[in-house]
């Protein structure tokens, strides 16, 4: 049966809407270290986590490599930038539009886009609020 | 207050809609398709046409309509409204038990075009009244110009032929293009393109990317820049090789292409225009595609 444009345009109810995902805050990973930003990106270093198996006599022959090296370019470095915990989705994106001369949606997606891998790589988490409230 | 209505013209229907409201679903399809308007929380208001042989009966359709919706509903309360406005017949409700979301839809019938124009407008927090009437008081259809069709989308404002169709559209963050073609090989067409966040990108001069964009494909006849209102026009025109042509002159395509900086939107605009070069003397320099940036320009390939 064909969908109303409510029923299309809507948000299902286990999505996050829209609006609450930018009320959204993007919180830097404590354990990246940016090392020196240069004219081309960033370079970041994840300190990862010893896997809580890895102990002797394991340890001893398995030797995981505990850090990362995360390399943003220029878009990644100012949006790093940022996203320094204080800030929510909303704010970065406008900050981002400004910054660039886009509209408002240009930048959500870009952003959005940009914080998703930044999140899959493991530098960027977010913290959303429970209620809609 | 109202909010100052900034126009799109789609498919010849023009819709004034608020400044910060864009569009973030398309439709290419003459015949039948949809736009969708989002404020910077949520979509607010789909335009959908659909080619019809003449005006439909109203009054069915509002029925049928509103019986689907409170079906949907199952039975809940809605509230349901008809209204008219000016043309327009209308239907306005939702926010009951149901949970449904208040909106209103309008439609009428756009004789020019022949299709019957629906409006549909999320009010999820009150409803705006004023802005709803605005809005349905902006749409009509676009008058063609001297044969051309004016669109107005995503930043840009520009003229193709009438008989052209928009054959693909790519609106991605800071990088808009839309191609028009006509004929089974869009042996003619016409493209715009708007990019964005040059600063990141874009190394060297307009006319330096225009060159790499033309590529080794388009044999050049001239290039150069021109300065036109406070723009810096930066142009390439030749021929190129089209796929599958006939041998009798019907292989190559004619290409004008020209690139500019919008100084008030620090945007790159590009047009590209390519008909079949055995036409090239027939046609008017300029005269085929229009490509405005800003108020002061209107570039002409």
């Amino acid at each position: 049966m064909k969908k109303s444009p409510r029923e299309r345009l809507l948000p299902k109810p286990e999505e996050i809407s829209w609006e609450r995902a930018l009320r959204s805050v993007p919180v830097p990973n404590p354990a990246a270290e940016p090392q020196g930003p240069d004219e081309e990106g960033l370079t970041l270093v994840v300190q990862g986590r010893k896997p809580r198996f890895l102990v002797p006599p394991l340890s001893w022959i398995l030797r995981p490599r505990l850090v990362r090296r995360v390399r943003l370019d220029r878009v990644g470095r100012d949006l790093w930038k940022l996203c320094d915990g204080t800030r929510n989705l909303e704010a970065v994106v406008d900050a981002f539009a400004a910054a660039n001369r886009l509209t408002f949606h240009e930048a959500r997606v870009a952003v959005t886009q940009y914080l998703a891998e930044l999140t899959r790589r493991g530098v960027i988490a977010a913290a959303v609020t429970q209620t809609d409230g | 207050m109202l909010p100052s209505l900034r126009p799109w013209i789609w498919r010849n229907l023009r819709v004034g809609v608020p400044a910060d409201w864009e569009m973030l679903r398309y439709a290419r399809d003459r015949k039948k398709g949809a736009c969708t308007f989002a404020d910077r929380y949520q979509y607010r208001l789909e335009l959908s046409w659909r080619e019809v042989p003449g005006p439909p009966d109203f009054v069915r359709m509002m029925r049928d309509y509103e019986a689907r919706l409170r079906h949907e509903a199952d039975g809940t309360d809605g509230n349901w409204k008809r209204v008219r406005h000016g043309p327009w017949h209308g239907l306005t409700g939702g926010g009951g038990n149901a949970g449904l979301l208040r909106h209103a839809r309008y439609g009428r019938f756009v004789a020019p075009e022949s299709c019957l124009v629906e409006l549909v407008f999320f009010q999820p927090r009150k409803e705006e009244k004023g802005l709803t009437a605005a809005i349905l008081d902006g749409v009509r259809a676009e008058p063609a110009v001297g044969g051309d069709r004016r669109w107005r989308a995503f930043g840009m404002e520009f003229l193709v032929p009438e008989e052209m169709d928009l054959r693909s559209c790519r609106a991605e963050p800071a990088a808009v293009r839309m191609r028009f073609g006509v004929g089974e090989r869009d042996e003619r067409n016409d493209a715009f393109e708007r990019l964005g966040l040059l600063h990141y990108w874009m190394k060297g001069s307009v006319s330096d990317w225009l060159e790499r964009r033309a590529g080794a494909a388009v044999k050049r006849a001239s290039a150069g820049e021109i300065e036109n209102r406070g723009h810096r026009v930066a142009f390439v025109t030749g021929r190129r090789r089209r796929r599958g042509g006939s041998l009798f002159g019907g292989r190559w395509l004619a290409v004008e292409q020209t690139a500019w900086i919008c100084p008030a939107d620090g945007r790159l605009y590009c047009g590209v225009h390519e008909f079949p070069a055995k036409e090239e003397k027939a046609a008017p320099p300029g005269r085929n595609m229009r490509l405005r940036c800003c108020a002061s320009l209107e570039a002409a390939v």
